[in-house]
């Protein structure tokens, strides 16, 4: 049988309600709709009669759908502070993630392992910024957020990992602000945003 | 059967109807809505499901605790009224009764010619 709540799920998903509480909602509402059935079902009516009546007495889409969306409250952070969300966390994480890699080295580097750090920490600088963007587009496309904030944050994320250089010598770790390089902001690009474009629009999200 | 369903002025009726209702025990959506029915001799008449909305929003307030139990093969949330909601459930009493004596004292007056 189609899930009747399926179409309400995906309006409140697209209205900045969490994918968290939609599910949450649309299965109470599928649990409360199975217990109205059967006590329609009782008195009488044949199932599918039953379920017509319990389908009304439950509420229609809009019904639903406005009870939810008139709860301020119940929106999600990324709905309500969007610029926070897509485009300052992501940003500070990755700057987090560059200082915490310099401390490591300065840190190995005290301790005699300073020949180990490039080797760890290299790859670690590459992928982090390709985690953070992938979190964004993932995060994303599951709560059908708009393009616009998602896409400026991935951009943000791979700029900043571009132009922050950290330079490791033997003694010492050095963090430099430069231009971004354009050849590996576009491999970034190709790896991250072209796919979320491509999903986004596959998805028709807004 | 359901009749017509209440109009806009109900709002925030159902919170109160909520939380008296959840001061007996804690309740599961659909179970939580028959006691209303029967609470309000099906004089007040909600479009079910609007019920979860509420419940979600007092949870979120503290006013309402929740519990995941599966009963006979259905996955249940329980709510459960607080100590926070208790007061506000207090709050609410008072300010529905100030509300029905004033305007029990309107439609109590003469009309003027």
């Amino acid at each position: 049988m189609r899930d009747p709540h399926s179409a309400l799920g995906e309006e409140l998903l697209r209205a900045g309600i969490s994918p968290a509480r939609v599910a949450r909602y649309t299965a109470e509402l599928d649990e409360h709709l199975a217990d109205l059935t059967d006590e329609l079902a009782a008195t009488g009516l044949s199932p599918t009669e039953a379920r017509a009546a319990a389908l009304s007495r439950l509420g229609d889409h809009k019904t639903l759908a406005v009870s939810m969306l008139s709860q301020p409250g119940l929106r999600s952070l990324p709905s309500r502070v969007p610029a926070l969300t897509w485009l300052m966390l992501p940003l500070l994480a990755q700057l987090g993630v560059i200082a915490l890699l310099a401390v490591l080295l300065v840190a190995a580097g005290r301790h005699g392992l300073a020949p180990m750090g490039p080797a760890i920490v290299g790859p670690l600088l590459l992928l982090a910024p390709l985690v953070i963007a992938w979190s964004i587009a993932a995060s994303a496309l599951r709560r059908r957020a708009g393009v616009g904030w998602p896409l400026a944050g991935m951009l943000a994320t791979l700029v900043a990992a571009t132009a922050l250089d950290l330079a490791i010598g033997p003694d010492a770790v050095a963090v430099s602000l430069g231009g971004p390089a354009p050849d590996v902001l576009a491999l970034y690009a190709l790896a991250t945003i072209a796919p979320f474009l491509l999903l986004h629009r596959h998805l028709r999200v807004r | 059967m359901a009749g017509p369903k209440n109009p806009p002025f109900l709002n925030g009726v159902p919170e109160l109807l909520v939380l008296q209702c959840l001061r007996e025990r804690p309740m599961y959506g659909y179970e939580l809505v028959q006691a209303i029915r029967a609470a309000t001799g099906e004089h007040v008449v909600l479009a079910e499901g609007v019920v979860y909305p509420v419940l979600h929003m007092l949870e979120r307030e503290g006013a309402l605790s929740t519990e995941r139990q599966t009963v006979n093969g259905r996955s249940r949330i329980y709510y459960a009224l607080t100590e926070q909601g208790g007061t506000r459930l207090a709050d609410l009493a008072d300010t529905w009764r100030q509300l029905t004596t004033v305007i029990a004292g309107v439609l109590g007056e003469p009309r003027h010619a």
